[in-house]
């Protein structure tokens, strides 16, 4: 019942915000109903069992046909030490949403409601153990993410870039939707429950590695978009640009990582081997690879600092795919912390962003100067946060991309060197963000801002965010313990 | 075919067994005669609302009578007409289908000072047509049955007599129609010619010779005349006029009715008739499907009409249909039930609230006319919403299942090509779904909200909430389907 409640909760928080007429109340309802999910995750979290294996808190019952149906599809749930971190972010990264979704928006019940339905999905993604009931909360976490881009969101043309970011993601997951027919129907296993085909998958008879390479590839489809990797990052800009802070906090902390997920979930333990004119497994780490690179060097190029930030996530979100992919402990330990810390970095530095452009009034990097005399507690936590985005040892970054790194050298040198570019650009296009708006000449704040610098509310907003930074970038292992605990066998 | 020498033997308890196959039918028909002659007795304003209350009835006694008589189905009438699943299956999805359009057109005659008690008797004949297509087992029978259904949907759809637009869509129906049934005669004339027989499961023995150049001919006739009635490509063209020129209710009524009917006709004459051409048919049906998932999704883009939008949107979706019944199997055809029911019930969903927001003068045509509507009634537009997702086919809506039974039944029986083709397709018809959602939540226009007839808005939330819940729970249509469905011979 816990893992149902995980996305229950939100769900019934979209429920109750979408059928009543609450104004004023609206933020303080779903505040609540996001700390009990919160409150919740962190059960589920210190009741978790880190010795284990398998997967925990498992739920199955029948949910489409029995055994005699024509199709039996389980309603199965089941967390393990890769999901157990991404429902905490998701829960986590909820609350701050809400909260930071200003009391007087426009129709602001509504957009809580949504806000709490992609949450709801979100969670649904990363419990699910059956491969429709994964679709489902797939797609279930993209139509509220559509109405929330295209409804609410800024620029001149939202419905245009709404609709661009949902046709994108929604090619790939129909793909994928194939290939879990395919799984379904043409391996004969005639299940789409996800431990049987795991189990079928490194059985002394697997799928022939042809046909692995075609259900890979459709697979692949689906969450190179989501992630994205490059060539498929064409949305990831307008999308970035035009989604409201709070939108943007869901679609870039946490809905990239449902694509990294699923590729650990699925992708490496349902293909193997999938090899026909050449092996997937080697074409994807060269793609994260250019991703690391194209990505920074993209975010030297951006003068907006949405944009920035937006490159920035590309590349980061590469070191996170070329850990998934080096097929070794150190890799993939570092794709999973590094996760969840680019989910605690990319929604500080939006968060940060927006409120720079509310004392401002833009987000031109280059038109912003001199701000730190007059907001010195913004400066600081601006420091912080893009010391931990480049990869400051002792914040949280460091970790994580540091053994990607390491795992990257063991499966091939070259790898591990180009994607240090990243390492190497990331100080670069971060430092002079910051010196470029907290130092230099003074430029005229809006006169309309009474008090600059960043208030008690927001403070108590990022503080967690912070803190966490800290936490997990001195004590790694807090993350790294329980990722042992894998419900399925992992490649190493 | 029927003999001389078994009239002979035809006895009470006989009789009262090929009644009970099409019970259904019958109720239906005496619907039909009884509005007929209360019309005629009572005054024309009485008489409208009295005709609707008995075809109300006569829709509900037929589906409470299918559902009654579920189990024990069989042949009747020497093969003439049956009773099996399939056939109790399409029986209560049309009685369902016929309650639902008195009460949504109830309003909407009234709006548009229409006459109301011929409406329902032509929408009862069809219906009559309709449910004696999914119980038709012989030539014959398929063909009156058939005729029955397209000469009342003529009539209909010309029924909006002061404009010149539906007549002209009547016209050009019948006239389309009639060559499709031409069609349609000529294959079932050389089909008997080929086999001596008119009942299709004689003909599934008799027509085995996958050489037999008569046979070939045969297939390719059915097919072009067949493709006409689901609306497939390249023989859709009549479908965005008369989609367009017919009266809101009787557009609703007819795009899912007639397809599901044809559909059936589609699996009793293919599947049934003729289980050993299937290579052949095969063909000829996927081509069509691929032509249909093409044309329809690329021209429902450039509409400014919803009703042609969903007009080409219909030729998409029977491009869906199509892959359920090429793969075939029980799986195949489970699937094929499963996405006429859901079909049913999402596509008539958005044609009823078009119907409820037409105002006196004419019908809710133009995208345009939909602006501001979810301003104006937050509710009906949220109803809109779930109905445009469940045909774009998202979760977690019975759109989504449906397609999801169907192309798993196209990859498990080799069709990989035409589900990718289909999956790429549905990619594209989100873009037509959403400029509708567009317009619905445009935040500039809003405007004042008209009255809305009650009753309708009542079809529309049960076809929502039915949408929903058989998306989330759909293992009991699911199980019902499968027993409509039969593995080929």
């Amino acid at each position: 019942m816990l893992l149902t409640a995980t996305w229950l909760i939100p769900a019934l928080g979209a429920a109750t915000l979408g059928f009543t007429p609450l104004r004023r109340q609206a933020k303080l309802v779903a505040t609540a109903f996001t700390l009990v999910t919160l409150a919740l995750a962190i059960v589920i979290a210190l009741t978790f069992d880190v010795h284990a294996s398998g997967y925990q808190f498992v739920e199955k019952v029948n949910w489409i046909g029995d055994q005699n149906a024509l199709y039996n599809v389980p309603y199965y749930l089941g967390l393990d030490g890769i999901s157990l971190w991404m429902v905490v972010l998701n829960s986590l990264i909820g609350v701050v949403a809400v909260i930071a979704t200003p009391a007087n928006h426009p129709r602001g019940g509504r957009f809580l409601a949504l806000l709490l339905m992609m949450q709801a999905g979100m969670a649904g993604v990363f419990v699910s153990l059956d491969l429709v009931l994964f679709y489902f909360f797939w797609e279930a976490m993209l139509i509220p993410a559509y109405f929330l881009v295209w409804q609410w969101g800024e620029g001149a043309r939202p419905g245009a870039a709404a609709i661009k970011f949902v046709l994108y993601t929604l090619v790939g997951s129909l793909l994928m939707l194939v290939g879990i027919m395919g799984e379904y129907a043409l391996t004969n296993a005639h299940s789409f429950d996800l431990p049987t085909l795991v189990t079928l998958a490194h059985s002394s008879r697997p799928p022939a590695p042809a046909l692995q390479f075609g259900l890979f590839a459709l697979f692949a489809a689906g969450f190179l978009v989501k992630v994205p990797v490059f060539p498929f990052h064409a949305w990831l800009r307008d999308t970035y640009m035009t989604a409201p802070t709070p939108v943007l906090l869901g679609i870039a902390g946490v809905m990239g990582k449902a694509g990294a997920y699923a590729m650990l979930r699925i992708l490496l333990p349902l293909f193997p081997n999938p090899n026909l004119w050449w092996n997937w497994n080697d074409v994807i780490p060269v793609l994260a690879v250019i991703a690391i690179a194209w990505g920074a060097f993209m975010a030297l190029t951006q003068r907006d600092l949405k944009a920035l930030v937006a490159y920035s996530s590309l590349s980061h979100m590469g070191f996170i795919v070329l850990g998934i992919f080096t097929f070794n402990a150190q890799g993939q330990e570092g794709a999973v912390i590094q996760m969840v810390n680019h989910g605690l970095i990319v929604p500080a530095l939006f968060l940060l962003i927006a409120w720079l452009q509310q004392r401002t009034g833009t987000r031109d990097r280059s038109a912003i100067a001199g701000l730190a005399p007059r907001m010195p507690i913004m400066a600081g936590i601006f420091m912080i946060v893009a010391l931990a985005a480049l990869g400051l040892p002792g914040l949280n970054s460091f970790v994580g991309e540091f053994m990607t790194l390491l795992g990257a050298w063991q499966l091939a040198p070259w790898l591990a060197i180009t994607g240090c570019l990243g390492l190497i650009l990331a100080p670069i296009y971060m430092l002079r963000v910051f010196q470029g708006a907290m130092y230099g000449p003074n430029v005229s704040l809006d006169p309309e801002v009474a008090h600059p610098d960043l208030r008690r509310t927001e403070i108590a907003l990022i503080l967690p965010l912070l803190a966490l930074m800290f936490v997990l970038g001195l004590f790694p292992n807090l993350i790294g313990e329980a990722i042992a605990a894998v419900g399925q066998p992992m490649p190493w | 075919m029927v003999g001389g020498p078994l009239m002979v033997n035809y006895s009470f308890s006989q009789a009262g067994n090929d009644l009970s196959q099409v019970a259904p039918i019958i109720a239906l028909s005496a619907a039909l005669l009884i509005a007929l002659v209360v019309d005629l007795f009572l005054g024309r304003r009485r008489a409208g609302f009295v005709v609707a209350i008995i075809a109300g009835v006569g829709y509900a006694v037929a589906a409470g009578l299918a559902i009654l008589l579920w189990d024990g189905g069989g042949s009747a009438y020497h093969g003439f007409a049956t009773g099996d699943h399939l056939a109790r299956f399409f029986e209560v999805l049309f009685g369902g289908l016929g309650v639902a359009t008195v009460l949504v057109s109830h309003g909407y005659l009234k709006k548009r000072a229409m006459a109301v008690s011929e409406f329902h008797i032509i929408l009862l004949a069809a219906s009559t047509g309709m449910m004696a297509l999914a119980a038709a087992t012989s030539l014959v029978s398929v063909f009156v049955s058939l005729e029955l259904l397209s000469v009342s949907l003529y009539i209909a759809t010309g029924y909006d007599r002061s404009r010149t637009t539906s007549q002209e869509a009547a016209v050009k129906y019948l006239m389309v129609g009639g060559f499709a049934s031409a069609f349609l005669l000529y294959g079932m004339a050389l089909l008997y010619g080929a086999t001596g027989s008119t009942v299709l499961s004689e003909i599934a023995q008799k027509a085995t010779a996958t050489s037999n150049p008569l046979l070939m001919m045969v297939v390719i006739l059915l097919g072009a005349g067949l493709a006409f009635k689901i609306s497939g490509a390249p023989f859709h063209q009549w479908t965005p006029d008369v989609y367009q020129g017919a009266p809101l209710p009787v557009t609703g009524f007819m795009s899912v009715g007639t397809k599901a009917a044809a559909f059936v006709m589609i699996i009793r004459i293919f599947n049934d008739g003729l289980p050993h051409l299937s290579g052949e048919w095969q063909l000829v049906l996927a081509l069509v499907a691929a032509a249909s998932l093409v044309v329809g999704n690329l021209m429902a883009i450039i509409q400014t009409s919803v009703k042609r939008l969903l007009a080409y949107s219909s030729v998409a979706q029977a491009g869906y249909l199509l892959i359920g019944v090429i793969a075939g199997g029980k799986d195949g055809l489970a699937a094929v039930m499963f996405y006429l029911a859901a079909y049913t019930v999402m596509n008539f969903g958005a044609f009823a609230i078009l119907t409820l927001l037409s105002g006196p003068h004419g019908d809710t045509d133009r995208i345009s006319d939909l602006e501001g509507m979810g301003r104006r009634h937050p509710y009906l537009g949220l109803l809109m919403t779930i109905f445009m997702l469940s045909l774009a086919g998202f979760p977690p809506s019975v759109g989504f299942v449906g397609k999801l039974w169907l192309f798993t039944a196209g990859v498990n029986h080799g069709f990989i090509w035409l589900v990718v083709l289909a999956v790429l397709a549905s990619v594209v018809s989100v873009y037509y779904y959403a400029r509708v959602l567009m317009r619905v939540w445009d935040t500039r226009e809003a405007g004042s909200a008209e009255l809305l007839a009650r009753p309708g808005v009542v079809v529309v939330a049960v076809a929502a909430l039915a949408v929903i819940a058989l998306g989330v729970l759909p293992g009991l249509l699911l199980a019902v389907s499968t027993t409509g469905a039969w593995p080929p011979t």
